[in-house]
């Protein structure tokens, strides 16, 4: 009787260990829920690949010097009289606020022409100067501005039919987010407000920002 | 005016009269049907050919089309949308906007808007834009365009509104 009893007990015992195990095991091989963000933040950050490209000042940008600090990433053009400026104003306030809010998080802006007929370094200084003294401005030859806008998730084409002056670009709307390895780490998505991206920019250094 | 007819129920000669007054001023003064208000324009920084206009087009009268629109300080000014589709953003040029009667369209960041093409300077704070708008009804407008500092936030943006007359 007590034999049976202790038997039951050690039977009990190891379903309950069994379960715990497959429960924890399932918890590994199932994604922990995502944060909740105005865009996607991806579990595990995605390297950009190579590319080179040439910033602001003239000098020679490439994967390598998007490390070691959190890089928000833009890809417009500096002939774009609305949404550009409008996002350029939002970020150098996200920029603001994350100095606020996260005095720890090194941020650096980018700005990445998607018209590099158009906008030389010395033109792309200029305006992104406006905005911010510290945002920096990327350009290039096109495919490896390709290259970049693809990694980061984003896309840009002519509309073809147009004056070869005052030629139009379409470009993706959202704006890239790097983690100080250079990863991808998220992207927002429009329309972007400066105290959401920066809420979600905290999120986002609260569960990621330790890693290396 | 409902008010003043009724201070003045008790002499409804002088009621009539004054009535009749009024409308004989609202006709003489031919209150033109679309009003442009809250205009204004996007500084640009240095180096830029292009600028943007937004403005709010109020309509009291019937069915109109702004169709065409040019100022001094562009080589030309073109209707444009901005379209997100897919998460890409495009400009698209529009050939006539239309206003529906009794209606009113706001042009604003992020939407549509009047692209200052080929800007002769840069486009400085403070400064005016003068800009003529084309309806098919109503005819040109004429609306002086104060440029702002978009940098600032938006509550500090000092719009220039239109003064009804008393």
């Amino acid at each position: 009787m007590k034999r049976a009893q202790s038997v039951s007990i050690g039977i009990a015992a190891a379903l309950a260990i069994a379960v715990g195990i497959a429960a924890g095991l399932w918890r590994r091989a199932t994604p922990s829920p995502p944060l909740e963000i105005g865009g996607y933040a991806l579990p595990t950050p995605k390297p950009l690949g190579a590319f080179e490209l040439v910033d602001d000042r003239g000098t020679k940008f490439t994967a390598r010097d998007f490390a070691g600090h959190w890089s928000f990433v833009y890809f417009g053009y500096t002939y774009c009289p609305d949404v550009c400026p409008l996002t350029l104003v939002e970020l150098a306030d996200v920029k603001k606020r994350i100095a606020e809010r996260t005095p720890g998080a090194p941020v650096s802006v980018y700005f990445v022409s998607v018209d590099p007929r158009r906008d030389s370094p010395e033109r792309l200084h200029e305006y992104v100067s406006y905005f911010d003294p510290d945002f920096h401005g990327l350009t290039g030859d096109v495919a490896q501005i390709t290259a970049l806008a693809n990694a980061a998730g984003a896309v840009f084409f002519v509309p073809p039919g147009q004056d070869e002056h005052t030629y139009l670009v379409s470009h993706s709307s959202s704006i890239a987010l790097l983690e100080p390895s250079g990863a991808l780490r998220a992207v927002f998505t429009a329309p972007h407000d400066a105290a959401q991206v920066a809420a979600d920019f905290a999120k986002i250094y609260a569960r990621y920002g330790g890693q290396r | 005016m409902g008010r003043m007819i009724a201070t003045n129920s008790s002499r409804p000669a002088l009621g009539v009269l004054l009535v009749g007054l009024l409308c004989v001023r609202a006709a003489a003064a031919a209150e033109p049907s679309i009003h442009i208000v809250d205009a204004w324009a996007r500084a640009t920084p240095p180096g830029v050919e292009t600028g943007a206009v937004y403005c709010k087009i109020l309509n009291h009268g019937g069915a109109d089309r702004l169709v065409d629109a040019r100022s001094p300080a562009a080589h030309g000014v073109e209707i444009h949308a901005s379209v997100s589709e897919n998460g890409v953003v495009e400009m698209r040029r529009i050939d006539a906007l239309p206003v529906d009667a009794g209606a009113s369209v706001e042009l604003a960041p992020g939407g549509t808007h009047l692209m200052l093409v080929g800007l002769a300077a840069p486009l400085a704070a403070g400064a005016k834009v003068e800009l003529t708008l084309v309806f098919a009804v109503a005819g040109e407008i004429a609306v002086e365009v104060p440029v702002v500092d978009a940098r600032a936030p938006p509550a500090a943006h000092e719009h220039e509104h239109e003064h009804h007359a008393q």
